[in-house]
């Protein structure tokens, strides 16, 4: 039992979730240092296919640069992704924990409330929700955070619900502890390696939905994003491909990232790892 | 025993023949080897009872022989392995599917798992025989449930398994392991699970499937009681190795081996141990007329909740320093009212007095006044303990929250740890660090901590095995002793409660049906109840000398073990002529 030969952080599936994840902050950090200035400025010739000299990544119809384009995209696809996650997440928690642990008829009003949002359509509700309110960042991350929270509150209220028939939460509650500690400090811990993966899963679909709404015009164009890049390239793929194949690969290996990173860190954080090795 | 004939000459050729056999376990295992050079040889008509604690690689051997290894993770490195005189080792899936089920039955330990919770157990018991060609009409689905002897076989095969009571669950299982008409039925610890009354009422249909169909019968268990009950042979086993084997008379009689003399030593021996408890000592706990009623859940369409009666007006009291054992079959409400004691649940009625002032509500145990004088010890060391907390977390944390100081704090846990025999170093590992018994003890440590001075063990060595369980019972016995605690000892096993306990309440159906001096409630039971429990006792009545005195007087209805002898005369169908192979032993 006690044998840990490898740190399951140290997979090399995972290594690659984690280098990906480090280049993306890389460009997030450097945008700025990488490809001073506007991202939306012309630079160059148009139509200029990839590993042009000085275009890495190629230049669209209009000769801006596309790698411009995706090194300062990342900063708002991620910022959104992010901010959904954390929101969500925490509100997931939050609710997740409140439903198992207290039961009754807080669980009865959580699950329904739940339910409601999970029978919306979720991605019809943000496009709503962003063409009545305004297209701002914020407003985004609420859309999307609204129908994000709902999944993670049920399984962590499923979590919660076996995990408070165990005999250690009774055994903490012989010997004192609060309902409040126990829920938050001792069956919450157990909760996260799920929520983790949900979280990992949940990055990878905020960034889809974002791209979703930027490909459909519909995003801020105060800011560049991976998605608005794909859409606009999308019209002229039969000329200049690399327009949305090289934005469609960025999301593709983002959210690859962070779904290998999830699994590690779900290994890394269940106690009993070595039942998923076998 | 004594009355049976010995199975004298042997009969025919050696239905099972393992020579020499080595099981690999996966690397990184504590040990190279599951089942290390193990020779065995199994007779037709033979019982023979594989004994060890988990982990000795009993199980492993036995789904060797049945060819259920997982091929990926146990591997046979050497030796060979015979059914009937072909190789096990050498078939192929095909050849192994004609062998399991029908010539090999299986039975599992759990019976709650090993039956497909969505299929009838008609069309399981069905199943079976289709899987071989049988034809399995209704009426032979029916004639099998007969033969095990379960109520309505006509009708009884349309219900699903979570209808059924574990002994009727584990019945149905038998009937598909033999339901082809096996020569081999193969039982893994199929009791271990039971109640003490259903465990007699299995062992005894097991016999009887024996005695009318010629089965040989491999059976694994770590209770010597059991043992003493139905083998012919015994195979003692430990770190995969057979440490001894040999005819059940003999062996039981005269164990060679250390480890043999230790499993033997270590099962509980039905007899008051515990001198006369001092009636001056104050009162603790005192309980009046307790109710509980567990609502169900509402039916849907339905207004009405299904209602269980758990406790029905219980009245006990507990002095300090003395122990008093609640014994009773699972659903009696034995468990409930610990939970009552503790706090965990609320009672619906009755009074409830703790150190002379009253408890109104649960929720008044809860007051740190009160919350450090109930504790509790759980069953289940697997789930007792947090799986992410190191061990001076869980011991330390409730203390630190009553207020006091982290040295006062950590001296107490050392203190503790080192009575309950283990290392005050070990306080930074996690609990999967520890085995079963350890867990226990850190269980009983962590409800010493907060020094309680009533605490209720709920099945606390139940989850044990039988020579762990002497090594937690002792110490629990000591601690109790020494720090003059009272304590509720909650139990299935009246051997165990005889063990520790100054009296013994037996609990039916929610209700206290005779509580008595321990001595006195096993030499003269007066309850009906009482003598069942007591005659439900593996391997006490082979145990017992002709010099004892039969300590039931009438027996009752349910439980006719003292009516007939439990172990029927087998005889074997004509045994050739000319067979001189030896048995080995």
């Amino acid at each position: 039992m006690s044998h840990r030969l490898e740190h399951p952080l140290l997979h090399p599936l995972v290594l690659i979730g984690f280098a990906v994840l480090a280049l993306l902050l890389c460009c997030v950090l450097l945008a700025d240092w990488l490809y001073p200035g506007n991202p939306w400025r012309m630079v160059g010739q148009p139509n200029l296919p990839p590993l042009s000299p000085g275009f890495p990544a190629g230049t669209d119809m209009l000769g801006r640069d596309l790698a411009a384009g995706l090194v300062h995209g990342s900063r708002a696809t991620l910022a959104v992704a992010l901010s959904v996650v954390a929101i969500a997440t925490s509100l997931g928690l939050l609710l997740g924990v409140a439903a198992g642990y207290l039961g009754g008829r807080v669980d009865e009003a959580l699950v329904r409330a739940a339910e409601f949002f999970q029978t919306i359509p979720g991605f019809l509700l943000t496009i709503i929700i962003v063409a009545i309110l305004s297209a701002t960042p914020a407003h985004i991350v609420f859309s999307i955070s609204l129908i994000a929270w709902s999944p993670i509150v049920r399984v962590v209220r499923a979590e919660v619900l076996s995990l408070r028939s165990l005999d250690w939460v009774r055994a903490a509650r012989v010997s004192g502890l609060s309902h409040t500690r126990i829920a938050l400090l001792h069956i919450l811990p157990h909760v996260l390696p799920q929520v983790m993966v949900q979280a990992s899963l949940m990055v990878a679909g905020a960034i889809m939905i974002e791209s979703s709404i930027s490909f459909l015009g519909l995003g801020s164009r105060d800011f560049i994003s991976w998605g608005f890049l794909l859409g606009s390239g999308r019209t002229s793929f039969q000329v200049n491909w690399w327009l949305s194949t090289l934005p469609g690969l960025a999301i593709f290996l983002t959210v690859l990232a962070f779904n290998l990173v999830g699994d590690g860190l779900e290994r890394w954080l269940h106690p009993k790892s070595d039942r998923r090795h076998a | 025993m004594s009355t049976r004939p010995p199975l004298a000459a042997p009969v025919g050729a050696p239905l099972v023949q393992v020579r020499d056999l080595d099981i690999a376990l996966p690397s990184h295992s504590d040990r190279a080897l599951a089942v290390d050079g193990v020779s065995l040889t199994m007779v037709r008509g033979e019982v023979l009872c594989i004994v060890g604690e988990s982990g000795s690689g009993k199980s492993v051997l036995a789904s060797a022989i049945a060819g259920l290894l997982p091929g990926d993770s146990l591997r046979v490195t050497r030796g060979s392995l015979d059914f009937d005189g072909q190789d096990v080792l050498g078939l192929r899936e095909p050849g192994l599917r004609r062998l399991r089920g029908a010539r090999i039955g299986y039975v599992f330990q759990e019976p709650m798992t090993a039956l497909n919770p969505l299929l009838t157990v008609g069309r399981q018991v069905a199943e079976a025989l289709l899987a071989h060609g049988r034809s399995a009409t209704p009426e032979k689905i029916a004639e099998l449930l007969a033969a095990m002897r379960l109520p309505d076989p006509q009708h009884l095969g349309k219900r699903y398994p979570h209808e059924l009571s574990g002994g009727q669950r584990q019945r149905v299982a038998i009937a598909i392991a033999v339901a082809c008409g096996p020569e081999l039925l193969i039982a893994d610890e199929p009791t271990t699970a039971l109640d003490v009354t259903t465990q007699a009422e299995i062992l005894r249909l097991i016999l009887e499937l024996r005695a009318q169909r010629g089965l040989s019968v491999l059976f694994i268990t770590h209770d010597f009681g059991v043992v003493r009950e139905i083998a012919d042979r015994i195979a003692v086993m430990q770190h995969g190795r057979i440490v001894e084997q040999g005819p059940a008379a003999a062996l039981l009689a005269d164990p060679r081996h250390d480890y043999t003399r230790r499993l033997l030593a270590a099962v509980p021996k039905l007899q008051a141990s515990r001198p006369a408890s001092p009636r001056e000592n104050p009162v603790i706990l005192e309980l009046r007329g307790i109710e509980k009623v567990h609502a169900g859940r509402r039916h849907f369409l339905s207004q009405r909740r299904k209602t269980t009666q758990a406790v029905q007006g219980v009245d006990l009291s507990l002095r300090a320093g003395e122990t008093v054992a609640l014994v009773g079959e699972s659903g009696s409400g034995k468990s409930t009212l610990g939970q009552i004691i503790t706090g965990l649940l609320d009672r619906d009625a009755g009074g409830f007095t703790l150190d002379g002032s009253p408890i109104h509500t649960a929720r008044d145990l809860f007051t740190p006044k009160w919350r450090p004088e109930v504790q509790m010890v759980f069953q289940d060391p697997q789930s007792s303990l947090n799986p992410r907390h190191s061990i001076r977390r869980i011991l330390t944390e409730p203390v630190l929250l009553q207020g006091v100081t982290r040295t006062e704090a950590e001296a107490r846990m050392a203190d503790l740890l080192v009575r309950v025999g283990l290392e005050p170093s070990v306080a930074n590992r996690r609990p999967h660090a520890f085995s079963g018994g350890q867990r226990q003890r850190i269980g009983l440590a962590r409800a010493l901590m907060l020094r309680p001075r009533l605490l209720v063990a709920d099945e606390p060595v139940s989850a044990l095995d039988v020579s762990i369980q002497a090594q937690v019972l002792q110490l629990l016995d000591e601690l109790q002793r020494e720090l003059g605690l009272a304590m509720l000892f909650i139990t299935h096993d009246l051997r165990v409660a005889s063990q520790v306990a100054d009296r013994i309440a037996v609990m039916q159906s929610g209700r206290i049906v005779e509580e008595a001096a321990t001595a006195t409630l096993l030499s003269a039971p007066r309850s009906a109840y009482a003598r069942a429990l007591l005659a439900a006792i593996p391997g006490e009545r082979a145990a017992s000398s002709p010099s004892s005195p039969g300590n039931t007087t009438a027996p009752p209805s349910r439980h006719d073990a003292q009516t007939r002898p439990l172990k029927p005369e087998f005889i074997p169908e004509s045994p050739p002529v000319f067979d001189t192979d030896p048995i080995e032993s």
